[in-house]
Order: C-alpha cells, then structure tokens, then sequence
C-alpha cells in the first residue's frame, strides 16, 4: 500500500519468549519498515530490534516532542512483561492491538489511583475542570476498561475479544469517546509446508494445558488411557508446573508414555508438532491464552482438537476438531485419537492450512494494519493535540502549586519565589 | 590542593549508602591533601511537587566563591544534588530520582498517569538532562546506574566503583549458621523474601543489620516473623559498629541480599571480601554485576524457594560454602575495590581541575 511514510511509535513487548506481543513484534516490524519508519518502545535498555531503533518507553514522549510520530501503536496482553504497556497506553491517543481483555491482576499499582476517568472527560468535554488530586480512587476492575478507555482506535487478535469489548466495555466507555474504532486484526502466521507425519503405528499427540482443571489434561490422559492403540504425548507445560503435572502422570499411570516439556514457547511448540499427528488445545478459559500455538498448529497441518469454548470458539467446524466440555468429553475425545489413526491426516488438515493461509498471513496482516494506521494518523490528528493541551494544562497547574508551596503560609509573599525560584526553574525546567 | 565541595542530600533520620559513600570520599580526598567540605540539604520528597522546588533549590546555590576564596570543584552524588551550578563541577552519580526512571510503572513509585505526574516526570527528565549534561566529568557508581543514565538520559558516564569503606579491615572465620542481612530497613530491600525463606530451611537463623526508614515496614516484616513462628530464628540488631560489622560478616553462613534492581550495594562487596558468599536474586540489578551464580555466590529467582534452595545447599555443603567464599574473597582483592581503589576514583573525579571550564563533559 504506497503513500506517505509515516513515523509509528511502536510501543511493545518486545523480547518475551512467550509473549504474544513480541511474537507479532518480530513477525510485524520488518514488514511494517518498509513503509514506514517505526521506532521502537519497551522496557528494556536494548538500541535495536528487528531492525529499527529501540528506545525506553519513557523516551517516547521526548521522542515525539523532538520529531512527532504521526501515530503512536500499542500492544497489549496479561503478563508482567506488558505491566509497562498498561501504564503506558495513555501517554498519546493511539491505536492499541489488544490480545486479552482480561487481566489476572490489577497492573502496575501506579495506575490503581489513576484519575483516568476524569482525564478522558476533560479530554472530551473541555468544560470539565482537571482533576483534582485528591480524586477518590477508581473502582478497580481487572478487565481493560481503562486501556479500552484510553485508545481511540482499538484493534483485538480475536473475534471473540472484539465481540466481549462490545458487550463488556465499549457499552461502559463515556459517550464522548467519538472516535472510538474497534476492529479485528488477526496474528500473522508464516506458513510452509508442513513438515511430513512421523511414520508411525503409534499415535503423536501434542498437548499444550495446564495442569489446573480448565486445560483439561484429567480428561485427555483419560482418553488416552482408555485407547487400544500405541500412543505417546508430548505435553508442554508451565515449569512452575512440572511438579503437579509428574503427580497426574503418576495418578493415570501414563508417566512411561508421556514425555514432558518445561517451557511454552512458539519454538518448543513446533518442535512437537514435527512430532505429532495430533495438537491438543482444550483449554477452556481466556485468560493467559497462547494464540499463535493454535494458530501453528492449524499451519503445520497436524489434526488440531480445541474445546468449544474460549479460543475455539470462532474457528469453523472444517478446521478443527471441536470437543464440547463436559460429561462426554472423553468419550469425544477418544472418538477423534481412534479416527486419527483412519484417516488421512494431510488430506483432512488442507481446509485448516488454507484457513491460515487466507486470514493469517504476514504479509496481509502488516497490509491490514499498515492501512489502519494511515487511517488513524488523520483520524487522531486532533485528539493528539488536544491531548498535548492537556498536559499544557496540567503543567501550569504543577506550577502554580510550585508557587504556591514556596510562598509563605502566613502572608502568601512570593516574593522569595519571584526573586530566587523561579529563575532557576525556568532555567532548568522552562515554566 | 584544591578546594572542593562534596554535595550530599540527606534525609533526615535515614542513614545508607550514600552517607558512607560521600564520607569516605571527604575523607580520602583530605588524605590527599584537599581542602574538602562538605554541602547537604535536607531532602523531602513529598508532597510530590516539592521535587521541583528541591531540585530548584539546588540550583539557586552560589558554589563558586565562600569568604572571597575560590571553589575549585564540586562533587555532586545523587538527586537533586546535581542540580547544583558551578564551572567546574564533576557528578559521581549514585543514583537519579529512580521513581520517575528504572522504579516507574513499579510499586516503588509513587509516579502515576495522572497528567501532572507524568507533566512532572517530563520536567524532571529535561531537568536531569541539563543538570548532568552541563558536568564536566560524569561517572556513577556502578554499570547499572551508568546504563540508565544512558538509557533514559542520552548521556555517557565512566564506571567508578566505589572502593569499600572499611578498606582493608575485612577478614573471615568458621562459618555459623546464621544468614546475615545488612542495609536500611525497607520494602525494596526485600528482606521478606528471606524471612519467608527461612520458614524453608531447617535450622538457620537471620540476623538483621540496619533500621527502618518506611512508615509500616519494620511492622511488615515482624508481621511475616510472626506468621511463620520464626521469633526466635530472628534478630535485629539495628545498627552495629564496624568491629561488630565485620565479625558478623565473617562468621556468616552466607549473606542476603536480593534489594529490587539494587544501584550498586556496599553489602554483596562486604560481603565478599569476608570470603562470605551472597544469595542475590536476577533482578537484583547493581549486585549481578559481581555476583556470578555458583562461582562465588548464587543467583536465584526472586522467590523464597530459590533463596531457601540455596542456603540450604551452604548449610549441607560447608565445603561449598568455603569454595564460593574464597572465590569472592578472591574477586575482591583482583579488583582494586580494597583501598587502592580510590586513586582510579579521585583521579576521574578531579580531572576537571586539569582542564579548562568549558561547561562540556570530559572523560565521559
């Protein structure tokens, strides 16, 4: 897509192993540079990733006030690694690629006091006065109503989370958020041929769950155990959870046939899908979900079995195999393992390898987002400098509370101020 | 002979690194020959615009003349000292006002993303800026504090490691099985990560250097003792005199130490050149700089059940405690952070004098 160049503040995790954000990162970057120029902001000290200059994010502002960026692109999950994301998204209207909507804590606690709400009002409505600071506290919500609340244009790597933020959040946002956008922009999945199934009368699964009751491994080492056919797992799990998943694996009495992987990432990943016939993804809850997992098994060609729920949910029926939780889950799952060693799995697996093909390839996701981003460039123009006279504002008040803590509390005399202080702060801070 | 002001920023009641840093510069400048005094005001961060005016306060100082003589040098330390104007002024950086730089988005600040925080952060920033751009010679205290100055500043700075304060006294002895802890009682120093490792080990117990200097931390931790029954496993011993410093040191099982993103921390070199080997934690920051795990110390996750994991391998094991202990001790005297160390320190920090006032930074 050819027009200006535009200068993106690109504002993410960059470098976690299981992150989502850093996995888009890598695949996004290169691809996005040629268009345009992007710089880019996390919480690391490094000069360079992906080929583009690296910054803290708290450069980003002085960045942008030296050279204004034409738009600034956040991207947000649950985890520590994006804590910086979450106190950050506020720092310039933006466009915000969100791949959870739900958090397991309540992020960085400098944000649990934030006065947010009464930001976005003044922002909106300019006869609203500035908040105070002795603002009671908002009430504290794990969901990303508040990063929801401050990104005018918001994209979701899912159906189902773009469908949530308009049921669960967008219905809340303050009706002067005109600009407010939601769409959806789905992971890039890089696609080859899928490596050939290992020649084999014993049936590869590779599993990818927690070892608590919503990733389901109770139910499909039960399946298993139950199979007439030679099989074996290899199950990746959390490290911090070797040890509960060893006490499963003796309680189903399954230890010899299941090997276990310590460690999530995409790279791990892969390396059992080369080895299965089958990639298990039961879990049922979206909280801490892995995408781009499911996404590469769907690619790599392996029969992929999901639950109904969460993740599955919006895929079509002819890519996945869809078990319903519950009562009949295991007698589900042992009818898909027992099939899988009847049919053809290359065969079966082309609607799910063309799926991705169509809806996930690099290249059109950076073209997607690229034109979302020209979009937003004009789209956020004004808010971005009315959001500069925000902080235009909060700046006198910060100074005149200055002045006010220098005068005297008896006769309210600034001279000391006048004469002294405020020369030199005008030097070193330019009031 | 020069004469030369140390800038230090004291807050009031709170005694820590920065203390021993700037009296142990004063002193082995007079060693030297200079004409050293020394410049301090109280600090307060709070209410939080008073950081503006506590910065602007240095900055109104007149340092240049004093009963008509001539300063020759400044030494500024930490913030807001810095800000503190003179033609020839060197900064041996301990640490920047970390709430707005490597502690925002923590719970060790108090920065939010109400526009006037973040109004503030971006003054204070510009500020730093200036103050420490305008020195004639930059260096900090430790790789880390260098790397955010670079980070978050734009600006170069020599590493000076300062050398450790009671010299060439430090030695060691049979271990006992105590863990020791030294440093300013307080939620970033962590100490509840070892109190709640402690519960996970058999029989060690932990001795406490330093006092509180947080509202509601000293009852924190008692409250954490207490859960877990270890009244009689601890003990705090406030502050200690260097004799019984250094005994307690050489006598330790081990020493923790595991601050959140530490500056440099005067305790893991203590330590060291006691032949005590140090449990630090990966994000310990300044520490990692020296501690290498399983050479001379160990380096855990940031949990109790690494610290515990790893005490307990001294505990069962006295020739590992031994073997990683010299190696520390080793690390030490390879270093020049003994007494020697201060001929690299005061020559950076004096090299202004030798040049013209050009407002630029050399050396750095």
């Amino acid at each position: 897509m050819a027009g200006k160049r535009l200068r993106i503040a690109f504002v993410s995790d960059l470098s976690g192993s299981e992150s989502l954000a850093a996995y888009c990162s890598r695949i996004l970057v290169p691809l996005l540079s040629r268009e345009h120029s992007i710089e880019l902001f996390s919480d690391s000290f490094q000069t360079e990733s992906f080929g583009a200059p690296h910054f803290h994010y708290l450069k980003a502002y002085e960045r942008h006030r030296t050279e204004p960026f034409d738009v600034f692109f956040y991207q947000l999950e649950d985890g520590k690694r994006s804590r910086f994301v979450r106190s950050s998204v506020g720092m310039m209207p933006g466009v915000t690629w969100f791949h959870d909507l739900f958090f397991q804590d309540l992020g960085p606690e400098a944000t649990h006091t934030s006065p947010w709400e009464r930001s976005i009002a003044q922002f909106y409505d300019p006869s609203v006065s500035f908040a105070d600071r002795s603002v009671a506290p908002h009430q504290l919500w794990p969901r990303a109503y508040r990063e929801v609340s401050l990104s005018p244009v918001a994209l979701f790597s899912s159906r189902w989370a773009l469908a949530e933020c308009k049921t669960m959040i967008s219905d809340r946002i303050e009706p002067e958020l005109g600009a407010h956008r939601a769409e959806c922009l789905n992971i890039p999945i890089a696609t080859s041929a899928p490596a050939a199934l290992p020649p084999s009368d014993t049936l590869r699964v590779a599993a990818l769950a927690g070892t608590g009751h919503e990733g389901r491994a109770h139910k499909f080492l039960a399946a298993l155990k139950g199979l007439s056919a030679p099989w074996a797992v290899t199950w990746l799990i959390d490290p911090t959870e070797r040890a509960r998943a060893e006490v499963l694996l003796r309680e189903f009495d399954v230890g010899s046939k299941v090997t276990l992987v310590a460690g999530r990432s995409i790279e791990q990943w892969r390396e059992a899908l080369a080895q299965s016939h089958v990639a298990l993804h039961l879990r049922t809850s979206s909280f801490g979900h892995l995408a781009p997992h499911l996404q590469h098994s769907l690619a790599a060609g392996r029969l992929t079995i999901v639950s109904s729920m969460a993740q599955g949910e919006d895929l079509p029926d002819d890519v996945v195999c869809k078990v319903t939780p519950g009562i009949s889950e295991g007698v589900q799952l042992q009818q898909i393992f027992e099939s899988a060693h009847r049919i053809d799995i290359t065969k079966a697996t082309a609607a799910a390898r063309a799926y991705v093909r169509e809806r996930h390839s690099p290249e059109r996701i950076a073209d997607n987002l690229s034109g979302v981003l020209r979009l937003s460039a004009s789209l956020l123009e004004g808010p971005m400098r009315r959001w500069d006279a925000l902080y235009r504002d909060a700046r006198k008040a910060l100074l005149s509370e200055v002045e006010h803590l220098m005068s005297s509390p008896q006769d309210g005399q600034l001279a000391p101020y006048d004469r002294i202080m405020q020369p030199a702060i005008s030097e070193i801070f330019g009031g | 002979m020069a004469r030369i002001l140390v800038l230090g920023v004291k807050v009031p009641f709170t005694h820590g690194g920065q203390e021993v840093l700037v009296a142990s510069l004063i002193k082995k400048l007079r060693e030297r020959g200079h004409e050293v005094d020394q410049v301090e005001l109280p600090f307060n961060p709070l209410p939080k615009q008073n950081l503006l005016v506590q910065a602007a306060m240095w900055r109104t100082l007149d340092l240049e003349n004093f009963a008509g003589q001539k300063v020759d040098l400044v030494i500024a330390t930490k913030f807001p000292s810095y800000y503190a104007r003179h033609p020839k002024k060197s900064v041996w950086l301990v640490h920047q006002l970390r709430s707005i730089y490597d502690l925002h988005g923590t719970a060790f600040s108090d920065i939010g993303d109400d526009p006037r925080d973040e109004t503030m952060r971006r003054m204070l920033t510009d500020g730093d800026n200036i103050a420490l751009g305008e020195c004639s010679y930059r260096a900090a205290i430790s790789k880390n504090v260098a790397d955010r100055l670079r980070a978050f500043n734009g600006l170069s700075a020599d590493v000076l490691y300062p050398p450790l304060p009671l010299g060439d006294r430090y030695y060691s002895a049979a271990a006992e099985p105590y863990v020791l802890s030294v440093g300013r009682i307080c939620r970033i120093k962590r100490l509840d990560l070892m109190i709640n490792a402690l519960a996970q080990t058999s029989s060690l117990s932990l001795k406490v250097v330093g006092v509180a200097d947080e509202p509601g931390a000293m009852e924190y931790f008692v409250n954490t003792i207490n859960q877990h029954g270890l009244q009689s496993r601890v003990s705090f011993l406030g502050r200690v005199n260097d004799e019984d410093l250094l005994s307690l040191y050489a006598r330790a099982l081990g020493v923790f130490y595991a601050p959140f993103n530490e500056d440099y921390g005067y305790v893991t070199l203590e330590a060291m050149a006691s032949s005590a080997p140090v449990v630090t934690a990966t994000d310990s920051g300044g520490t990692l700089e020296f501690v290498r795990d399983g050479e001379n110390g160990f380096v855990t996750a940031p949990t109790p059940a690494g610290i515990a994991a790893a005490f307990n391998a001294l505990a069962q094991d006295p020739a590992l405690r031994d073997k990683l202990g010299r190696a520390g001790r080793s690390f030490i005297e390879g270093s020049g952070m003994l007494s020697a160390g201060w001929d690299l320190v005061i020559d950076g920090l004096l090299s202004p004098l030798a040049a013209p006032a050009t407002g630029q930074a050399v050396g750095a």
